[in-house]
């Protein structure tokens, strides 16, 4: 008989990292590790507390996964309590990740909104990590409320913007003092600059206002929906389209998403782009 | 295989059954509470188990369908206790091998609509072992009871694919027919503990055909089209999201995962959840993608009648009518199809 595919095996936590007043970097080593392409999730779980999807912010290829959680309720607030050495239950990897093989040779284009950047980060870290397979232009344009929310300081304004032929644009909803960047919200930041659709596929994830605005500004900008590709964020139990409660339509959020090409989202009954 | 046995009456056949109590936990349905439901046979008042009779050949479905057996209403799947940082993992409770008896077709055709979602890889191996487990006799019927509506979603009311199929005769003699190998092995259990006698199987009987079966493709494109109907609005302003039709629907499957602990010990277990419920879908970020009672029975419906058949082939309901009997307003796939002008029920 095989496994219960609900029984998650046991991992450590060997590195946290504080990012903003609510979010935590931590990164866990399962007691099996897998591998999982940029855009799959896991699920994290303590026992007697519960379990829910996080998205797996590190590229693959790492002897660790690392898992950016913002601090929102029950569960979470337990996670950020966690330190190194602490156990964690873990399952995954879920859902289908981002189709690597159809952005290599494309300018990229990623766009983030807050938390929203977690499973971005696996992506553009691969894309980095793998600059032969994609050699064009990878720009982020990456939005949070204020300047304490950024996340990832060390790669957005530390290696990123290093490497060859990467743009990184940054903008924040509120003025701040030391902030001398855009400031608004980032489907507005887009109308700014300039974005030419040729030869890009756009990459987005974010809060689901944000995302659903930033899908009407890159139509308006060109992009055919072929060419935008978002990662959707649903309520999720078993994470293998059993439970049934994340259902796009007759899709599992969980099982055939979370990325979804506009172009397939809009063949198909949901919330995001109505 | 398929050869049938018969003992003199259904008193003889529980009596058997009770031989088999060492061996297997054993379910028929009764009453309790003045609702029709199985319970176990052993538990059983003198009172309930006279009424097993009746109501297993009822014309008509017990209450409480077969589906908690394969998915139980609440399962622990993680026992822990917890000293200082260590944790250790408890045993679980093995299932039972259990004997259902008088189930009908419309349940036994439910079990196989959740076989296609859990059975289905990865396999939910907790459903697996309860399917493997589990034999299932059922009773048929002579006739369509009052909110049934079984042939229309392709179910017979006398025949399934139940590991034994059981029938009464016209002097209450009771007549097993075994359909599988679990069946088989299990007839000839009872008769070795029994008094039963090899015999021809009882005619079964046969409905006119008048009742015209839905195609499941065909209400599907009925419902593409209603999607953005009024329809949902105003069933919603009458619905009061109870959740009763999801608990009571045969083919319902949706579950929750929770975990539970209080001082050193606690639990994970999944739970049967309702897609009626606001916080189905609601995330601890506060976004829902159905916020309202009107985006959640659209979803249920359409899940039945249209996301199932795109994924399965198949419409997610055997027309057993326990939504039309028990919706306390009156809401049911019956009503939602005549609403949304089905070929069948031109409203």
């Amino acid at each position: 008989m095989n496994p219960n595919p609900l029984l998650p095996v046991k991992g450590a936590v060997t590195n946290v990292i504080c990012e903003s007043r609510d979010v935590k970097t931590f990164q866990i080593k399962p007691e099996n590790l897998f591998y999982h392409l940029p855009g799959q999730c896991a699920m994290l779980s303590l026992l007697g507390i519960g379990e829910a999807l996080f998205s797996i912010t590190s590229p693959p290829g790492r002897d660790y996964l690392e898992f950016s959680i913002k601090r929102v309720g029950k569960l979470t607030e337990a996670l950020h309590q966690l330190g190194v050495g602490d156990e964690i239950g873990i399952r995954g990897p879920y859902g289908n990740g981002f189709p690597i093989e159809d952005l290599q040779g494309k300018n990229l284009l990623f766009i983030g909104g807050g938390i929203g950047l977690a499973p971005l980060r696996s992506l553009v870290q691969y894309a980095i990590d793998n600059r032969a397979l994609y050699a064009n232009k990878l720009h982020l344009v990456y939005g949070a409320r204020s300047v304490e929310d950024l996340l990832f300081e060390r790669d957005i304004r530390g290696e990123w913007p290093k490497e060859r032929d990467v743009q990184v644009n940054l903008s924040v909803d509120v003025p701040h003092q030391d902030w001398d960047g855009f400031v608004g919200y980032v489907p507005q930041y887009l109308e700014q600059l300039p974005l030419d659709p040729e030869n890009t596929v756009a990459v987005t994830c974010g809060p689901p206002i944000m995302i659903k605005y930033v899908l009407k500004t890159l139509e308006k900008l060109g992009f055919p929906p072929e060419q935008i590709v978002t990662t959707l964020e649903y309520k999720m139990k078993c994470g293998i389209g059993k439970c049934g409660r994340c259902n796009l339509d007759e899709y599992y959020v969980c099982k055939d998403g979370p990325v979804f090409y506009l172009s397939d989202l809009l063949k198909i009954k949901n919330d995001f782009c109505k | 295989m398929n050869s049938s046995v018969k003992t003199e009456s259904l008193d003889s056949l529980l009596a058997a059954c009770d031989r088999l109590a060492g061996k297997y936990r054993i379910f028929a349905p009764t009453l309790e509470d003045a609702v029709t439901g199985f319970r176990p046979l052993d538990a059983m008042t003198k009172e309930q188990r006279k009424a097993v009779d009746a109501i297993a050949f009822a014309n008509k479905p017990p209450v409480t369908s077969v589906k908690s057996f394969f998915f139980p209403d609440s399962e622990i799947y993680i026992k822990f206790s917890r000293e200082g940082r260590a944790v250790t993992q408890m045993d679980l409770d093995v299932c039972a091998p259990q004997i259902i008896l008088g189930a009908k077709s419309c349940d036994v055709r439910s079990v196989e609509l959740i076989d296609k979602v859990f059975l289905a890889g990865p396999i939910d191996t907790m459903y697996q072992e309860r399917r493997q487990k589990t034999i299932v006799i059922a009773t048929v019927c002579h006739e369509m009871g009052d909110n049934c509506a079984c042939q229309e979603f392709g179910v017979s009311p006398a025949a399934s694919a139940a590991d034994v199929l059981m029938a009464k005769g016209c002097r209450g003699d009771i007549y097993l027919t075994p359909q599988t190998v679990k069946g088989e092995q299990l007839v000839q259990e009872l008769c070795t503990v029994g008094s039963f006698a090899v015999c021809a199987s009882l005619p079964i009987p046969v409905f006119d055909g008048a009742v015209e079966q839905l195609v499941a493709e065909q209400v599907q494109a009925r419902m593409d089209k209603s999607f953005d109907s009024p329809v949902w609005e105003r069933l919603a302003m009458t619905c009061i999201g109870c959740g009763t039709c999801t608990y009571y629907c045969p083919t319902c499957h949706c579950y929750d995962i929770r975990d539970f602990s209080r001082r050193d010990q606690g639990v994970r277990y999944r739970t049967w959840d309702s897609c009626m419920f606001l916080s189905f879908t609601n995330m601890a970020g506060g976004h829902n993608p159905r916020p309202t009672r009107a985006d959640r029975l659209r979803n249920r419906f359409f899940h039945k009648l249209n996301y199932f058949v795109k994924k399965q082939g198949e419409l997610a309901c055997v027309g057993c009518g326990r939504c039309a009997e028990l919706c306390p307003v009156g809401i049911s796939i019956s009503s939602v199809l005549k609403q949304i002008g089905s070929d069948l029920h031109e409203s």
